[in-house]
């Protein structure tokens, strides 16, 4: 009978490898998440209101606030939707993911604009932004674990 | 390369208005934007966002196209998304029927749809219908 050496090497390794990459995985994706949510509120609050728009005639109060122009994000008017972007961890057992959540409804009418409302697009465009540096230091992460667990022999870091 | 974008919506437009079962809910109710007192339901072209994905030997690109249906009543919601399942078959997998001049459209897809309720008008629902649109240029002038 014959034995194949080294599989409980090949073993710890490769739980070595599963466990780092989770956990950077979880890092990288809460990160990225945290830095387009951290976008997406700096560029509500430094919007610029549209210079081309008139306030109605007799408006009061909040209807005098000045929207900014359609297709960019939204500006600030009380504060209240980029004080509501969170970001949420949701990863699970069997995947790793997080979410950037807008805790009011009006933000999918400024994302998407509605029937009588141009869309103000905010979060999408950030989102795509960040795609490339997210899929690079991904693909970094599991590099460099590759690289770790062929250093070390038992898959623990040395 | 010669832009194909402003083509191909007028090309995504031109289909879904030949659409028979779109336009028997919709009549030609389907806009670049919508006008201020367009009647429901209406259809627009939400956004489009194109990334260059050329290759050695052609110019193309990778296009994000997303589609709106907008609905008003009671049932806003199943409305908007059965006028959208005519805007899915009018479009996915129907690269050929869009027509762009110097430019193939290789692939039209369906991606993803998302359906959300609206203020406007006393209640409605919007459907935002996402596709993913390859082209690629027909000829290119000089080798490349």
């Amino acid at each position: 009978m014959k034995h194949v050496k080294g599989v409980e090497a090949l073993t710890a390794k490769l739980d070595f490898m599963s466990a780092q990459v989770k956990e950077r995985a979880r890092n990288i994706c809460h990160a990225s998440a945290e830095h387009t949510g951290g976008q997406v509120v700096i560029d509500i609050n430094t919007q610029k209101p549209n210079p081309d728009y008139d306030v109605p005639e007799g408006a009061t109060g909040r209807r005098r606030h000045i929207p900014a122009p359609p297709g960019g994000p939204p500006n600030s008017d009380t504060g209240n939707l980029s004080a509501r972007y969170v970001t949420i961890d949701r990863t699970t057992r069997v995947r790793v993911a997080a979410a950037i959540v807008a805790g009011v409804i009006y933000a999918v009418w400024q994302e998407y604009g509605t029937a009588r409302m141009a869309a103000r697009p905010h979060l999408l465009p950030r989102f795509r932004e960040a795609g490339p540096r997210f899929r690079h230091n991904m693909r970094e992460m599991l590099r460099s674990v590759a690289r770790e667990a062929a250093r070390s022999k038992t898959g623990r870091r040395q | 390369m010669s832009y194909p974008i402003p083509d191909l919506q007028r090309a995504v437009i031109a289909r879904l208005r030949a659409y028979a079962p779109l336009t028997a809910v919709v009549a030609q109710r389907i806009y670049d934007t919508a006008p201020a007192d367009a009647a429901y339901p209406f259809v627009t072209i939400n956004s489009i966002s194109a990334t260059e994905r050329d290759t050695d030997t052609s110019d193309g690109l990778r296009v994000a196209l997303a589609v709106s249906v907008f609905a008003q009543g009671v049932d806003a919601r199943a409305k908007v998304q059965r006028h959208a399942a005519h805007v899915i078959d009018a479009l996915h997998r129907n690269a050929a029927a869009l027509t762009v001049t110097g430019h193939a459209v290789v692939m039209c897809s369906y991606q993803s749809s998302l359906v959300f309720r609206t203020p406007d008008d006393g209640g409605g629902a919007h459907c935002v219908v996402n596709f993913l649109i390859l082209t690629e240029q027909a000829e290119l002038a000089n080798g490349y």
